[in-house]
């Protein structure tokens, strides 16, 4: 028992436990596929959406830290999330500031409007060719609270940097509310744009199957290491006993998945057709925590303590996802 | 792997700004990002100087004003990035020096600077990559040590002075690398090579770790060198050469040297004795500060200073402007050793004591080239050595060093010292290279007449006539009377020198040297 509590303090570091780890997943792998596809046919933007809590920013920080590995290529990036569009929070300076902050930029509030976008073009120009590339990627997160004005901010960015023979490739992520705006952008006729930053359009999808799921377990399982070269997955530092007995996360996977049904069901809900991705890790991690407290050699998770853990953790926002759905 | 945001500015990618001067980094910085003076004092500027925008001038010496680590970072660079970059990294500090008597009445002369010069002095390579080394601004250095080409303050187009050695007063911090009053700038924003970084970085650490070794014998903690002290004491140059060449020091003061070999080998494939250019003016405070005067001028001050001399006299310190450089030059006195014959002092030119230039650093004070014989044997240190303690007084001679080592100025010891040895080692080449020359011609003679007679106005004039016609050679009529053989063919080598095509000085060197038979 002693070991057991120490052993849960140290867990309290764990990537899971303070919610950054990031696993390749399905709906992950397929993003990076559709980047590096946009990439491939040279084309300089498009839209990603999907419902909230899908993981869509963390693919974005997935590929930010390991963009030269997953686009075989050193291309440099950023990450720029949008804000409320407002009166006053659409200025220039505020925008071009902004984003001089995201791409970590020392002086992000000096000067005036023009230096800021000057400050901003040769940051761009000065990381593209120290990399040795001529493509920069820009992830606008929250892009559906993007305005037309901050798209033709973009916009006289991109044509700026193309006299540079510089590439300004914009990947727009949000939420469904992308897909209408793109719509209005289409029936205004503001072909400059869309054909500037919206030309394609990708749908990140949380989790639909149980084969994806087992995807999330198994990388659990096997597929990750923490502290960094120990060779100790998520699993085996929660349960080490039971994970050195052969105990796998994954095989559990078809009764998680089916008492998720039956939960459903027995709170009168529709059939889910999208988890979101943030309510299973919610789960998973708690389960794996409980499961620290009672680890042996012939460890059993138990039907009552998954429902326990689907109706504390995740039953929540899989309800908001279902009322999403059903608005649909 | 966590996304670890690294906070930069522009420009920062690629640089590293090791040894380059703390104003080029500051005015690089606010170049590149559009900052203003109180721009950039805001990122880098400590919390009592958030801008450079002040009422007088901002001294980059004055590192109170900027947070080193705070430019560190946005450059990610490592925090010993910055050591190279101040002046007075460079100076020694041994004791404080005492001031002449017009400082001590106005304190605003007393310079912070250290060793730097008023206004920015510029290398013309390095300014292309908009690179300014501190080293370019310290007095007694007058070439790059990257590029090995002389140093110059003067603007190529406008022919005025460049900027202050400063932080601008205005709002805006002008290029380094550029003229302020015709905005001449040659900086083609290329990336600094490679290879030249690495010799900066070479060079830097060299010098600095060398002068940490001399500033050990100069504080005696390194009792293995003793500047004074008894003649029985032996200076072998096993020793001294840890203090007197420097690492790459002289390469770089024997750049002139190396140029009067080529000139002194040309000379011997064309028949000719020429004897290398030696400096023409001697203590003229009116000497315009060109390049191409100021080799010269500075020669022949660290000759003046510092060359030793067996025994001061009052009315040598009288005829000096300050007795300052005459007491500096008399704190390197005993580098003399295994003299048998006072005559030999006396006689004998200096460089006839080559034999013992390779164990033995001998130093003598020369007054216009022209030993100062009478007033050595009134030498009272000259009398100890001669005759032993008795003849002097113990306590003149303890007061006599303790003066000294007040005297000795941490900026114009490097200064003395290290010409010094440029002096004498350009003369040995010489010597090596022309010895039959040396021993035949009459060298005073030529040395006085060298001191009156510039032959650099006289060269330009003969090339200017012939850039203007069109001509490869020229025709010169000298006055027998006035001229000497030897004036005549450093005038030759002063044209080959500066002149524009080798086909035209070798047609020039023909026709003098007919004149000379004729003469």
């Amino acid at each position: 028992m002693k070991l057991q509590r120490s052993m849960r303090n140290d867990l309290s570091d764990h990537p899971i436990a303070r919610d950054q780890a990031i696993l390749p997943t399905i709906p992950m792998e397929e993003f990076v596929n559709v980047v590096i596809d946009w990439l491939d046919s040279r084309l300089t933007g498009g839209v990603v959406w999907g419902n909230q809590r899908m993981g869509k920013t963390q693919a974005i920080r997935y590929l930010l830290d390991h963009g030269t590995q997953v686009l075989g290529a050193p291309i440099p990036t950023g990450l720029f999330s949008v804000w409320d569009p407002t009166y006053t929070s659409l200025t220039e300076n505020r925008f071009f500031g902004a984003l001089l902050s995201a791409l970590n930029y020392a002086a992000p509030l000096t000067g005036t409007a023009a230096i800021k976008r000057q400050r901003l073009l040769d940051l761009i120009a000065e990381r593209v060719v120290s990399a040795k590339e001529y493509r920069f990627l820009l992830f606008i997160d929250e892009a559906q609270w993007l305005d037309n004005v901050q798209l033709r901010y973009l916009m006289d960015l991109h044509n700026q940097l193309k006299i540079s023979d510089i590439r300004l490739v914009c990947i727009l992520v949000g939420q469904p509310e992308l897909v209408e705006f793109r719509a209005s952008l289409r029936s205004s006729k503001q072909a400059h744009l869309l054909g500037r930053f919206m030309s394609a359009s990708h749908q990140f999808k949380g989790v639909t199957t149980e084969q994806e799921f087992k995807r999330i377990a198994y990388a659990f399982d096997e597929q990750s290491e923490y502290p960094a070269g120990s060779g100790i997955s998520y699993t085996q530092a929660y349960v080490p006993i039971a994970y050195q007995n052969g105990w796998r996360l994954e095989t559990n996977i078809p009764t998680i998945w089916k008492l998720l049904d039956n939960c459903l069901e027995a709170e009168r809900l529709p059939k889910c057709n999208e988890f979101p991705m943030q309510a299973l890790m919610a789960l998973l991690v708690w389960l794996l925590s409980q499961l620290s407290l009672e680890d042996n050699e012939s460890l059993d998770l138990r039907p009552e303590l998954i429902e326990e853990g689907i109706y504390r953790r995740a039953l929540i926002q899989i309800q908001d996802q279902i009322s999403l759905q059903v608005s649909d | 792997m966590k996304y670890l945001p690294t906070v930069r500015l522009n420009g920062t990618s690629g640089w590293d700004p090791y040894g380059e001067s703390i104003l080029s980094i500051i005015s690089r910085l606010a170049q590149k990002n559009h900052l203003d003076a109180t721009g950039i004092g805001r990122i880098v500027g400590k919390r009592k100087h958030k801008t450079f925008l002040t009422e007088r001038r901002l001294n980059p010496e004055n590192v109170d004003v900027i947070d080193l680590c705070k430019l560190g970072d946005i450059g990610a660079w490592s925090g010993n990035s910055f050591t190279a970059s101040f002046g007075r990294e460079y100076v020694w500090p041994i004791v404080r020096p005492k001031l002449s008597p017009r400082m001590e009445t106005n304190p605003r002369k007393i310079s912070e600077r250290g060793p730097l010069m008023k206004n920015i002095r510029l290398c013309h390579r390095c300014a292309v990559d908009d690179v300014h080394l501190i080293f370019h601004q310290l007095r007694g250095w007058s070439h790059c040590p990257v590029h090995e080409v002389t140093l110059s303050n003067v603007c190529p187009k406008c022919f005025k002075k460049f900027g202050p050695y400063t932080y601008s007063y205005r709002g805006i911090i002008p290029p380094t690398t550029a003229c302020p009053h015709c905005n001449w700038n040659n900086n083609i924003a290329g990336q600094v090579s490679d290879s030249d970084v690495a010799i900066r970085r070479k060079f830097i650490l060299e010098y600095m770790t060398w002068m940490d070794r001399v500033k050990d014998v100069l504080a005696n903690q390194n009792r293995s060198v003793v500047f004074i002290g008894l003649p029985d004491y032996r200076f072998d140059m096993a020793t001294v050469e840890q203090l007197i060449p420097g690492p790459d020091w002289l390469r770089g003061c024997l750049l002139e040297s190396s140029e009067l070999i080529t000139s002194s080998t040309f000379n011997k494939k064309m028949g000719l004795n020429i004897r290398p250019k030696l400096p023409n003016r001697l203590f003229d405070k009116n000497l315009r500060e060109t390049p191409d005067y100021r080799v010269g001028n500075t020669v022949a001050k660290a000759t003046i200073h510092a060359i030793r001399c067996y025994g001061e006299t009052d009315s040598y310190l009288k005829s000096m402007d300050s007795g300052l450089f005459h007491k500096v030059a008399d704190r390197f006195e005993c580098f003399v050793d295994e003299v048998d014959e006072y005559n030999d002092l006396i006689t004998k030119p200096w460089f006839l004591w080559r034999a013992q230039f390779d164990r033995y650093f001998l130093v003598r004070r020369v007054s216009k080239f022209k030993p100062r014989i009478e007033t050595i044997a009134d030498s009272s240190l000259w009398s100890y050595w001669r005759n032993g303690p008795a003849n002097v007084m113990q306590d003149e001679f303890d007061r006599e060093n303790s003066d000294l080592c007040l005297w000795v100025n941490n900026i114009w010891w490097r200064k003395v010292f290290l010409e010094s040895y440029y002096w004498m080692f350009r003369n040995y080449l010489s010597y090596c290279l022309d010895e039959e020359f040396y021993i035949k011609d009459d060298i005073e003679g030529y040395q006085s007449n060298l001191s009156t007679h510039g032959v650099l106005d006289p060269a330009r004039r003969i090339l200017g006539l012939l850039r203007n016609t069109n001509e490869g050679a020229a025709l010169v009529f000298v006055n027998k009377k006035a001229t000497q053989h030897a004036h005549l063919l450093e005038l030759a080598a002063t044209c080959l020198k500066i002149g524009p095509s080798e086909k035209a000085i070798l047609q020039l060197f023909q026709l003098l040297q007919n004149d000379i038979n004729r003469i």
